[in-house]
């Protein structure tokens, strides 16, 4: 039972509701929590493949060309332009595929469906390996 | 002259692999075989192994530049250590590297069969075989289509035109050649961090080997798990400071702050990572319990064909574009081995699964194996998401020419809320006993810990930050950490009591009593400490883009006052590196000098930029330039708070790994000692 006997009793028995407090006070912070303080056009080139580089973002990449467009991001989200605003004039004169986010199209749904798929099947096969209720144990065994 | 010793010597460990592979394999179907005959083919494939790597540093040293491999990734100016590790930053030379590894591996394997205290048998040749055998394939991808020591025949100025496999063709070299990729002559982690991801990767062979071995000889049960585990644990500690030290050189080098990108190669080392740990987890519950013997052989399979996967992405150039990989032939053998070691081992698995035994069931959910069951789903779908997310733009691209990218925002969208329900499992999981948890048990294990966890969580919440990711990382970090230490304490007290000392005195032989379990323990305080520094670096770092600086100029930024003093440059033989001087000041106090620099490298068309780092306990100063000339500089501006945390929590997840399994060594070479620990297992 641990060191609980060298704690005086009155104490264990507050224990719970410090606990309780405290989970209710980081619950409450965790529903109010602060917006991330991010920056809108680090997030919007975060989405955005840098077309000279190799697979970096240009709010990653270091080249100078990245650098254009996010400078040019950053006008645009000066202009008080929405994300999707944003994005849509970016990527006028690029394809789809240097979208690092890829948009929920019929290409891209097996994407989302392959993991949600494995997700299912192992929580079944775990569920399904737990031993039934005692009275479905003998059927159990019959096999065995 | 080179050229034709490196050529023998491939050759002579192809031979030397395929001898073995035939009289290990004939030592495993008849046990009556004397094992004598193997030391011969053995030792011939370990020293031809260890020649070719020789033969090739040595030309990388005596800049013999008739050898192609030489002649188009080694330059004569190419400074010291980075002239050793042009021998593995290439195609060619990294799957030497890779034969030697295996080689090696194969080696302890024989040692460790034939020094320990129980016999070796069929189960260790039939190991001994495989490896052999996939040793057969990389020796063969050698003296082949990946040949580093072709002869240049044709020669530009800086570079090898034509080579010829024929060792006695005229030769002829440029008088120097290009020299490596500039980014990889940078920083000596560069130099570090391959050839650990290598034994990490090479490593996996083993288990592979043992399971299919057991597959093949009729032999599942948990005996093949018994003899790999020390193989899975020290190529899984391997791996995992590999992709540590690997992320840190991202970090040091590359210029932009970030040590993840989620970029193909990065994943590609991180799968069989995922996959591996949950085989480290899945395997004890077997060994323990006798459950999941399928599922491990699963695991195994999953694991190899991930690094062979890897290996793949990685090293055919298929990542730039599907298009570009037939350009060499490496891409395509690498591929056709993959779906060999896929459609084979998983074939075998099905062919014997009628002897596979059905396990007991779990008796409940709540239970440590209940939890082991749940890691291994976690991160089943978490290398499920990686794998997806890498392989899904290629073969979209392969089968319909369409493209699509894939990033961070996927990767992190799926990979975070995994990552903590991970470590919730991985606080809940060491407080549980085997069977069947009782919360009569189980709570007074995981109170005290919640209270110091949720304790964390309010002193961040009011002290520093209330961004929901922080917070909760801080709470469930300090919550596996709460659990394991609390553990640690009661056992100690246990003890203490039955000796009539003191709680304090008796924590190193608590930890000494059960080092794998208490390894463990450590390991998982280092991913929760990863994951505590993931969380502040990625929320409370502050950036700042792009100012232009003049010498003498100052500029305020997260409480630092930044002053630019002046540039220098400095000319090596291969490169010239511009350097900006910049103080850094805070509440008027000097704290240090940085210097951000770009380097132009002579064979490199762009500069390379090297980042400044400012280091404190509390956060990193990150400065890298865009643009250094006469009128001054472009700076960029980052803090990485609690940065090094990561690279602390990442190397204690591999030193835990790595002492858990002193104590499987010892436990496995002394069998019979009473056990006077207390086992944590309850």
């Amino acid at each position: 039972m641990g060191d609980a006997s060298t704690v005086p009793s009155r104490l264990r028995r507050m224990s719970p509701l410090v606990t309780v407090a405290l989970g209710i006070f980081i619950v409450f912070s965790l529903v109010n929590a602060d917006p991330i303080a991010e920056d809108r056009s680090e997030r919007i080139g975060d989405q955005v493949r840098c077309p000279a580089c190799e697979g970096e973002s240009i709010a990653e990449s270091p080249s100078s060309y990245a650098a254009d467009m996010m400078t040019y991001v950053r006008e645009l989200v000066d202009q008080g332009l929405s994300d999707q605003q944003v994005l849509d004039r970016l990527m006028a004169s690029y394809p789809d595929s240097q979208l690092l986010d890829p948009p929920l199209r019929a290409g891209t749904l097996l994407l989302w469906l392959i993991p949600a798929a494995v997700l299912l099947t192992g929580a079944g096969l775990v569920l399904s390996r737990r031993r039934r209720r005692p009275t479905a144990l003998l059927g159990d065994n019959h096999g065995r | 002259m080179l050229s034709f010793a490196g050529t023998l010597a491939v050759w002579a460990a192809l031979l030397g692999a395929a001898w073995l592979t035939v009289t290990a394999w004939q030592a495993a179907r008849r046990p009556s075989f004397s094992i004598a005959i193997l030391r011969r083919p053995l030792l011939t494939m370990v020293w031809a192994a260890v020649g070719a790597m020789v033969i090739l540093l040595a030309a990388l040293l005596a800049n013999d530049f008739t050898v192609s491999y030489v002649a188009n990734h080694h330059s004569r100016h190419t400074p010291f250590p980075f002239n050793i590790a042009t021998a593995w930053a290439a195609l060619e030379g990294s799957i030497v590297l890779w034969g030697l590894v295996l080689a090696g591996y194969a080696y302890f394997v024989w040692r460790r069969a034939i020094t320990r205290h129980e016999q070796p048998d069929t189960l260790d040749w039939g190991a001994l075989a495989v490896i052999a055998a996939v040793g057969v394939f990389f020796f063969g991808l050698m003296a082949t289509v990946g040949n580093p020591f072709e002869v240049c025949v044709e020669a530009s100025a800086r570079s090898c035109t034509a080579s010829s496999a024929i060792p006695f063709s005229s030769a002829v070299g440029p008088a120097d050649g290009a020299g490596p990729n500039p980014l990889l002559q940078n920083h000596i982690l560069m130099a570090i961090h391959p050839p650990l991801l290598y034994l990490g990767y090479v490593g996996m062979t083993v288990p592979f080997a043992y399971g299919v071995a057991a597959l093949a000889l009729r032999r599942p049960g948990s005996e093949w798990l018994r003899r790999s585990g020390f193989w899975t644990r020290i190529s899984w500690v391997f791996l995992t400071a590999g992709i540590t030290l690997g992320a840190w050189w991202a970090y040091e080098v590359l210029g932009w702050g970030g040590y993840w990108a989620w970029d193909p190669v990065e994943n590609a080392s991180f799968m069989p990572w995922l996959v591996a740990t949950a085989f480290l987890h899945s395997s004890l519950v077997q060994e323990r319990r006798g459950m999941l013997e399928a599922w491990n052989f699963v695991l195994v399979i999953g694991t190899f064909s991930l690094t062979i996967l890897g290996t793949f992405l990685t090293r055919s150039g298929v990542i730039a574009s599907v298009h570009s990989f037939t350009q060499s032939a490496i891409g395509p053998a690498l591929l056709g081995f993959l779906v060999v070691v896929v459609v084979g081992s998983f074939t075998l698995f099905a062919a014997r699964s009628q002897q596979i035994s059905s396990p007991p069931r779990l008796e409940s959910l709540s239970s440590r194996e209940g939890s082991f069951m749940l890691n291994n789903l976690l991160l089943s779908v978490y290398a499920m998401v990686v794998l997806t997310g890498t392989l899904y733009p290629l073969v979209l691209e392969a089968f319909s020419g369409s493209e699509v990218g894939v990033g961070r925002p996927f990767f992190d969208r799926l990979a975070v809320p995994i990552s903590f329900a991970l470590l919730l499992a991985m606080g809940v999981g060491p407080a549980l006993p085997w069977r069947v948890a009782r919360r009569k048990v189980v709570w007074p294990r995981v109170h005290l810990p919640l209270q110091v966890a949720l304790g964390v969580g309010t002193v961040v919440v009011i002290t520093t930050t209330r961004i929901g990711y922080v917070v909760l990382a801080a709470v469930a970090g300090s919550w596996v950490v709460a659990v394991a230490a609390y553990r640690l304490w009661t056992q100690a007290q246990r003890f203490a009591g039955s000796k009539g000392t003191s709680a304090a005195r008796q924590l190193g032989r608590v930890i000494r009593s059960d080092r794998g379990f208490w390894g463990g323990q450590f390991a998982h305080a280092g991913v929760a400490l990863a994951a505590v520094a993931i969380a502040t670096t990625a929320n409370l770092g502050q950036t700042l883009d792009r100012v232009d600086l003049t010498p003498g100029d100052r500029v305020e930024f997260a409480g630092y006052q930044l002053v630019h003093t002046g540039v220098a440059t400095a000319r090596t033989p291969n490169r010239l590196t511009s350097s900006a001087a910049v103080q850094v000041w805070k509440d008027d106090q000097l704290q240090g000098w940085v210097q951000p620099s770009l380097s132009q490298f002579e064979t490199s068309a762009l500069p390379i930029a090297t980042p400044g780092i400012h280091r404190s306990f509390k956060e990193d100063l990150y400065l890298s330039l865009t643009r250094i000339d006469e009128q001054g500089i472009t700076l960029r501006a980052a803090t990485a708070p609690l940065q090094w945390v990561l690279w602390v929590g990442g190397l204690l997840c591999a030193a835990g790994g790595l002492y858990a399994l002193m104590g499987r060594d010892r436990r496995r070479s002394r069998p019979k000692t009473a056990k006077t620990g207390i086992h944590p297992d309850g």
